[in-house]
């Protein structure tokens, strides 16, 4: 991925919030200190239990590495009156890196 | 006429799974919500809760006055977890529903017309259904098998 390409992207993370895809937050890894950011929070629904199905929202949280760098596993993320730790990396590249988190 | 052999041995079961709450010496109060029939639930509902459905019903004999049969009954508990507290939520509604589950007798279902109740025991699988990551519920199972002898009356028509 170009340097300018990349710069590109970066430079549409205000857009993303100004449009509503993305919120203000603070990003904080283990031990870290906090970091003022932008995240994305969508929800996967899955499916548990055979007698019964009980769906649950999985919590999925992007967040643009321009920002924070590379999110940490444990890192908690505040999105106003919501905190998410994130748990497992399920997508990660130049920009950005995606997480489910326990919320 | 009454109700099925199979349905009033799976009530008179689910009325002993009621007695699951912390008032009875239970870790869960998840007696306080049995379904005996299939719903889809999701987080705006009330948990814990426990699901209880026949799993299988075998015939073993049959003569000429009774059908002798071994249901498979699966008691499902969903109880919700926290970030670092899935595995232990989970062994606590495992032990509260093999507890009332162990509680019950043969002589229980006694009331139930043409049906004799021979044994009733807690057998087989008691997996913790494992949840995606990031879902904030756990899935128990525990099973028990009744063998019970429907007697057949003589035809009315």
């Amino acid at each position: 991925m170009s340097n300018a390409f990349v710069a590109k992207f970066n430079a549409l993370i205000p857009v993303f919030k100004a449009v509503g895809l993305a919120d203000s937050a603070t990003y904080t890894a283990p031990g870290g200190a906090t970091i003022v950011c932008s995240v994305m929070v969508d929800y996967n629904l899955q499916s548990i239990g055979q007698i019964e199905t009980l769906s649950d929202k999985q919590k999925l949280i992007t967040l643009f590495k321009a920002e924070i760098g590379a999110p940490v596993r444990g890192a908690v993320v505040v999105v106003g009156a919501d905190s998410y730790t994130l748990a497992s990396r399920t997508i990660d590249d130049d920009f950005t890196s995606v997480w489910i988190a326990n919320q | 006429m009454s109700d099925a052999p199979g349905w009033s041995i799976l009530q008179i079961v689910a009325d002993r799974l009621a007695a699951i709450s912390v008032a009875n010496g239970y870790y869960t109060a998840a007696g306080a919500h049995i379904d005996t029939e299939r719903v889809a639930l999701d987080e705006a509902d009330t948990f814990p809760r426990i699901a209880l459905a026949e799993e299988t019903m075998t015939t073993l004999a049959q003569t000429t006055a009774a059908i002798n049969s071994a249901m498979v009954l699966c008691a499902e508990g969903y109880i919700p977890v926290g970030v670092d507290d899935a595995e232990y939520q989970a062994h606590r509604l495992k032990a509260d529903i093999t507890r009332a589950l162990g509680r019950v007798k043969s002589g229980d279902f006694e009331g139930i017309e043409n049906v004799r109740v021979t044994q009733f025991e807690v057998k087989g699988d008691r997996p913790t259904l494992r949840s995606p990551e990031g879902v904030a519920f756990i899935v128990v199972q525990v099973r028990v098998t009744v063998t019970f002898a429907e007697y057949i009356p003589p035809a009315t028509g």
